[in-house]
């Protein structure tokens, strides 16, 4: 499995801050999940997203979006040709491998619904035409939680659809000094030496399903799930699919080290990016203070449930 | 709280002590224990039952002011058994459910409703059941059931102005010119194209209007100003309501009141908060406790919808089997009877009945009538009610079943059982006793189980544990139970009518003064207690292994029957020469002792003692040893010349006296005048015409013998090697030739008469005794306890040196003699075992009585003495050396006590139970890794532990195997872990 530490070890080139962080995109690569990054600006979300689509040798766009972009600015649109009188269809900026959508709560629901179904369905339908999308297929969306206004904050049901919710964070005083000694990061991003395929992505991603879980780890996934349907201050708890898929995270994250079964730790890891936006919390509050409370409620309940030895 | 069926069972329990005290009948003691048993199993069951139940309650997101809802509980059992048939009730309604697996939350719901605003507390809602049988109804309050309720809420038409409410500005939302987006649209023709988005235009090719939301002023505050007030509680139901009308309107809202302020804010959730606000304001904060009375419901121990159950027919046809356990009913009309048991689950499937259900009410009175008029008076009260109970149980069975039937049938049944109880007697009785209350608990457990059919019961085991809890009480309170068995007793039951229980004599083994080969049959066992027998100065450790107590005698045998004849004698009484009149020799009481002829006053006497039961209907005076003298109430006795003695009346009542006896030599007999010449002419007597089949045979028997008492023991002996001893049919229908020649088995009175007759016919003179062999020591009272069963017949043979002497010929148990093919020898030894089973039977059981019982606490006390006393001292010193040990050892410190821990899974487990003793406890959120990662950390001595935790998962996770030489590594890194460990806390302390 050195390709993976290979692909991960690429990425930190360019990419300075928190290791984890980059072991978590790769996660969610290989769980065929989407990413939703939830943070201030300028703490290089895109280089994040170059970096990866670089290394796996795949195409890379990233989509501002703003309260008047349509879905058709996104998926593509068929053009009349007069010369053959038909409809051509002009694919959209969706069609890449990996796809930055910066600043999501900017657009309209019509558009984030567009975006989230390209997500489910790995195809997207227009005019009457479906087009299936570049396998592998990664969706980076970035949430600003600081402007509140003027947006259309993701409702619960649609922030389900992201396997991950991560928190990238300031970087530390080295990595930042790091940052701004004078090399341009883009350029470097730009030109990173891939080393993985998107072919060997995909059979990395078929690899997932078969990484072994033990019943007792099962046992605790349902039980941290169970425990935040219980949890005071928690309005809605995880949904059977949220536990499904802490299963799928945590095989993903065995594999990014090269296992072949999945450990308590594992599960521990990346139960937080993966239930966090799944649950309603009942306060108030809104923007960073609120993920910061479900950030504490989910750590309540991981530490309220006892794991498996 | 007893139920009605409860009740019924107390009394059913009190009617079954009266019938066991007064007839004294043991198998009435018995359903009489189990019956308190059953009580008492089910009082204890249904304590369990509800014990450990945690109910938590979970109220619907909005409950108003009494407005009904419904209440979700999440019951939960947490110790002990599964529970069965809660019933959750309140005073507005009750749910129920019927099983609760232990440790698994099951819900419910029932209807509540709340009086008053803010924070309530509901005190009524009760756990109930009445598992196992209904007999119980036990209830337990569901505690801290606290929920918020809002203020009432009505509906308002049109804006009313209220003093609690400061609207300021209504609106609805709408487009217009704002800055916030609100939608895309198609252009339309008239509209000022200055609105068309151009872009957007140019993208789709139709022309596209983008709009914009309006801003708008549509803000309402509604204040409460005063929440402690008299008028409190309507400015905060008006405020709710108010709120409700602004919040659907589509306004923002914000709440004022004294204590707190709900910002502006719109939807439902926002209602719900300001509600919620509203519902906490001044008295809402604190909470009360409602409780209504539970109104009193008659708890039916059948619901009337439940059909009866399989387990209803299966009782009645138990309790009706038992009545072929009653020997003298005649059990060909009772097979008869069985056809109705198929018949009416027939009927009560399908619904039709043979006969309408007048047809079936004229009957019933038509039999009453018959039961008044003819039957009561002529065939007594007994035979009768036993008609009626058979006949009600038969009506039952056959009518269309109303909500009630299933109890009456219960009730019919269990008299049907009871009876059979008053009066059988054999060993079969103890399964169907089994059976019936098993069947009868299935069915009253079943009853309220209401999952459609078919299912499996998950009662079962609970069943069993209450059965077998029931049983081992029933016989408890079967051995401890009073048994006030007097004379007293004796007269208020022939007053009732109830000396009927008693079973009639015939047949039954037992004294009998006519002795007549074939005239028994078969003989059944009764172990009715007739007397017991005092040897003086005999205790357990002399006493003789069987004592001969002697009853009557006699001279004249035909071939069949045994008599006495007439003969009139002179005796010596006293110096004075008497005659008999009519064959009976009379004697006088003087100073209160009745002297024989035979007494000699040089001769070494001894006492024996007889305490006679008044079962025993006869005069005959008893006795082992020759009586010399008798000490009794009666004024006289008198003797015939068979050495019987009698009483002038028969002591119906019972009696008691005392017996001088001294040795029977031939001194004791010469008293008589002219004894020898009536020994010749009356005890060589045989029967005409003489079988020469008997003298070659009592030829072949004494062989070589020639003395009259060697002779005698040769006879005694090849009787009894050579015949076999048996109480069967066909063994009792046979005459003296059938038994020496052809079957060579039979009961004791063939043995005995064969005996006489071949010593007879050897010129011994011989005679017939008949009395009883009791072998059953008493160690409480020193004395020998005689039942019925225990009626014997022997022999005495004169011998000219010793006089008359006893000889038994009978063997002592029955056993095949012979080859046998094995199958009937397993057989034989089956029967042996039944026979055995069954002699325990009535021995211990029908036979029970007050002195046993005493003489069983007795032993059982002094077993308990002689056993558990140095048991418990020797524990007692084995806990204190260990005590003394412990302490030396630990320096005075006693090791505490600690729960017992769960056996670890595998290394890394145990590693970790010892360092948490040492004291690094894992928290139990810390994965292996995190754990091993925190310590190595703080103690990077400690840091080994990562790799144990590595191995650990790769053992556990990744399914690898431990090589050996790994495992010993692991042991010896472990032991060293844990060393280290110590190391650092004794570092630190």
């Amino acid at each position: 499995m050195n390709n993976i530490d290979a692909l991960i070890a690429n990425i930190r080139k360019v990419f300075v801050g928190d290791p984890e962080v980059v072991r978590l995109v790769v996660t969610a690569l290989l769980a065929r999940g989407h990413l939703l990054i939830e943070d201030v600006p300028g703490i290089g979300k895109t280089l994040l997203g170059v970096a990866l689509a670089r290394s796996i040798e795949s195409s890379f766009r990233r989509i501002q979006f703003t309260n008047d972009l349509l879905p058709s600015d996104l998926l593509g649109m068929s053009i009349f040709n007069p010369r053959e009188s038909t409809f051509t269809f002009k694919p959209g900026p969706i069609f890449s491998h990996i796809v930055l959508a910066d600043e999501i709560n900017r657009t309209t629901p019509k558009t984030q619904s567009a975006l989230l179904e390209a997500m489910n369905d790995l195809q997207v339908t227009v005019d009457g035409g479906t087009y299936p999308l570049p396998v592998p297929f990664m969706i980076i969306a970035t949430q600003n939680p600081i402007e509140y206004h003027g947006t259309f904050p993701l409702p619960e049901a649609q922030l389900d659809r992201f396997l991950l919710r991560v928190k990238i964070g300031y970087p530390s005083a080295d990595n930042e000094k790091e940052i701004i000694r004078g090399r341009d990061l883009y350029q470097l991003a730009a030109r990173l030496e891939p080393v993985l395929t998107p072919a060997e992505v995909n059979s990395l991603q078929d690899r997932v399903d078969s990484i072994r879980v033990d019943d007792a780890l099962l046992g605790y996934i349902v039980a941290l799930a169970s425990e935040t349907r219980r949890t005071k201050g928690i309005k809605l708890g995880v949904s059977p699919r949220g536990s499904l898929l802490l299963r799928r995270a945590a095989q993903a994250h065995a594999l990014t080290f090269g296992r072949d079964h999945v450990l308590p730790d594992d599960i521990k890891r990346i139960a937080a990016p993966v239930l966090t936006h799944r649950i309603v919390i009942e306060s108030q509050s809104f923007g960073l203070l609120r993920i910061h409370e479900s950030d504490t409620i989910v750590q309540g309940v991981l530490d309220r449930v006892p794991i498996p030895l | 709280m007893l139920t009605r069926l409860g009740v019924r069972f107390v009394l059913a329990a009190v009617l079954a002590l009266f019938g066991a005290a007064t007839s004294g009948a043991n198998l009435l003691y018995l359903i009489d224990g189990m019956l308190w048993s059953l009580l008492a199993a089910s009082w204890w069951w249904s304590g369990r039952n509800l014990r450990g139940i945690a109910a938590r309650a979970e109220f619907p997101e909005q409950v108003f002011q009494d407005t009904d809802f419904q209440l979700a509980l999440f019951l939960r059992k947490e110790t002990g058994r599964s529970a069965h048939f809660l019933t959750v009730r309140s005073p507005s309604g009750q749910a129920f459910l019927p099983f609760l697996k232990k440790s698994r939350e099951e819900k419910t719901t029932i209807p509540a409703r709340l009086p008053r605003r803010g924070l309530n507390e509901i005190g009524d809602v009760w756990l109930e059941s009445d598992f196992p049988f209904g007999l119980f109804s036990r209830r337990r309050r569901i505690s801290g059931l606290v929920g918020l309720v809002f203020p009432r809420v009505f509906e308002i038409y049109g804006r009313q102005a209220s003093p609690a409410v400061r609207a300021e500005e209504i609106s609805l939302p709408r487009r217009g010119v704002g800055e916030d987006f609100y939608g895309l649209r198609e252009y339309g023709s008239g509209e000022d194209s200055r609105l068309i988005n151009w872009k957007l235009t140019a993208k789709t090719g139709k022309p596209i209007v983008k709009e914009y939301a309006e801003q708008i002023g549509n803000r309402v505050t509604i204040s409460v100003d005063d929440a402690e007030g008299p008028e409190a509680e309507r400015l905060i139901s008006e405020a709710a309501s108010l709120a409700k009308y602004f919040i659907d309107a589509g306004a923002d809202v914000r709440l004022k009141t004294p204590e707190a302020t709900v910002v502006f804010g719109h939807g439902l959730i926002h209602l719900g908060l300001i509600f919620k606000t509203l519902a906490l304001l001044g008295r809402g904060k604190v909470v009360e406790r409602f409780a209504r009375p539970l109104p009193k419901i008659k708890i039916r121990a059948f619901p009337e919808e439940n059909p009866l159950s399989l387990f209803a027919y299966l009782t009645a046809a138990i309790a009706f089997a038992s009545m072929f356990l009653i020997e003298e009913l005649n059990p060909l009309p009772l097979l008869a009877y069985f056809a109705l048991f198929p018949l009416s689950l027939l009927c009560d499937r399908n619904n039709r009945y043979p006969l309408p259900r007048l047809a079936f009410d004229l009957t019933a009175a038509a039999y009453l009538l018959f039961f008044f008029l003819y039957d009561l008076p002529g065939a007594g009260s007994l035979r009768a009610v036993s008609r009626l109970i058979l006949f009600i149980l038969a009506y039952l069975l056959l009518t269309p079943k109303t909500g009630r039937a299933p109890g009456q049938l219960l009730t019919a049944s269990f008299l049907v059982f009871f009876l059979a109880s008053g009066q059988a007697l054999s060993l079969w009785y103890f399964p169907l006793f089994l059976a019936f209350f098993l069947a009868a608990g299935a069915w009253l457990i079943d009853r309220r189980d209401p999952r459609p059919r078919p299912r499996k019961p998950n009662w079962g085991k609970t069943l069993m544990s209450v059965m077998g809890t029931a049983v081992v009480l029933a016989a408890v309170a079967f051995i401890s139970l009073p048994r006030p068995y007097s004379v007293r007793m004796q007269q208020i039951l022939a007053s009732t009518g109830l000396t009927r229980f008693h079973l009639s004599m015939r047949n039954f083994s037992g004294l009998t003064e006519r002795v007549e080969l074939g005239y028994l049959g078969p003989i059944h066992k009764n172990t009715t207690r007739v007397m017991r027998v005092t040897i003086e100065d005999v205790t357990g450790d002399t006493r003789p292994e069987a004592v001969h107590v002697r009853g009557t005698a006699f001279d004249l045998f035909d071939g069949h029957r045994w008599r006495k004849s007439e003969v009139n004698f002179n005796y010596r009484l006293a110096g004075r020469e008497v005659q008999t009149r009519r064959s009976l020799a009379w004697l006088r009481r003087e100073q209160g002792v009745i002297y024989s002829p035979g007494h000699d006053p040089e001769k070494p006497s001894r006492g024996e003692r007889f305490v006679i039961y008044p079962l025993l209907n006869t005069n005959l005076v008893f006795f082992v040893g020759a009586p010399a003298a008798i000490e009794s109430s009666f004024r006289s006795a008198y003797f015939d010349f068979t050495d019987t003695a009698y009483f002038p009346g028969a002591y119906l009542e019972g009696t008691q006296y005392r017996v001088l006896s001294q040795n029977r030599d031939p001194d004791f007999s010469r008293a008589i005048e002219d004894y020898d010449r009536i020994l010749n002419e009356y005890y060589l007597q045989l029967p005409v015409p003489a079988d020469d089949r008997i003298r070659r045979l009592a030829l072949e028997f004494a062989g070589r013998a020639e003395t009259p008492r060697a002779r005698a023991e040769a006879v005694a002996g090849r009787l009894q090697d050579e015949y076999s001893y048996s109480l069967a049919t066909a063994h009792g229908r046979q005459d003296i030739g059938g038994f020496l020649f052809e079957s060579k088995a039979g009961n004791c009175e063939y043995f005995a008469s064969a005996m006489c007759l071949l010593l007879r016919t050897l010129e011994i003179p011989t005679r017939l005794v008949v009395g009883f062999l009791g072998s059953e020591w008493n160690e409480y009272g020193n004395f020998f306890d005689i039942r019925q069963s225990d009626s014997h017949a022997w022999v005495e043979v004169y011998l000219p040196d010793s006089g008359w002497t006893t000889f038994d010929p009978t063997p002592p148990d029955f056993s095949a003699k012979g080859p046998a093919s094995l199958i009937s020898r397993v057989w034989t030894a089956l029967a042996q075992q039944f026979e055995a089973l069954q002699f325990r039977w009535y021995r211990h059981v029908v036979g029970f009585d007050t002195y046993t019982q005493r003489n069983v606490l007795y032993n059982l006390v002094r077993k308990v003495s002689d056993a558990l006393i140095p048991l418990i001292l020797g524990l007692a010193a084995l806990v204190l050396a260990l005590f003394v040990v412990l302490k030396a050892g630990s320096r005075g410190k006693l090791p505490s006590w600690k729960p017992a821990r769960k056996k670890p899974d595998d290394f890394y487990e145990t590693v970790l139970n010892r360092l948490g003793r040492v004291g690094f406890v894992r928290k139990p959120s810390h994965t292996a890794a995190e754990y091993a990662g925190n310590l190595a950390s703080a103690h990077p001595e400690l840091s080994p532990l990562e790799g144990l935790a590595a191995r650990h998962y790769e053992l556990r996770y990744a399914g690898r195997a431990l090589e050996e030489a790994e495992q010993r590594d692991i042991v010896r890194m472990s032991n060293e872990i844990v060393s280290t460990a110590r190391r650092i806390k004794k570092e630190k302390t």
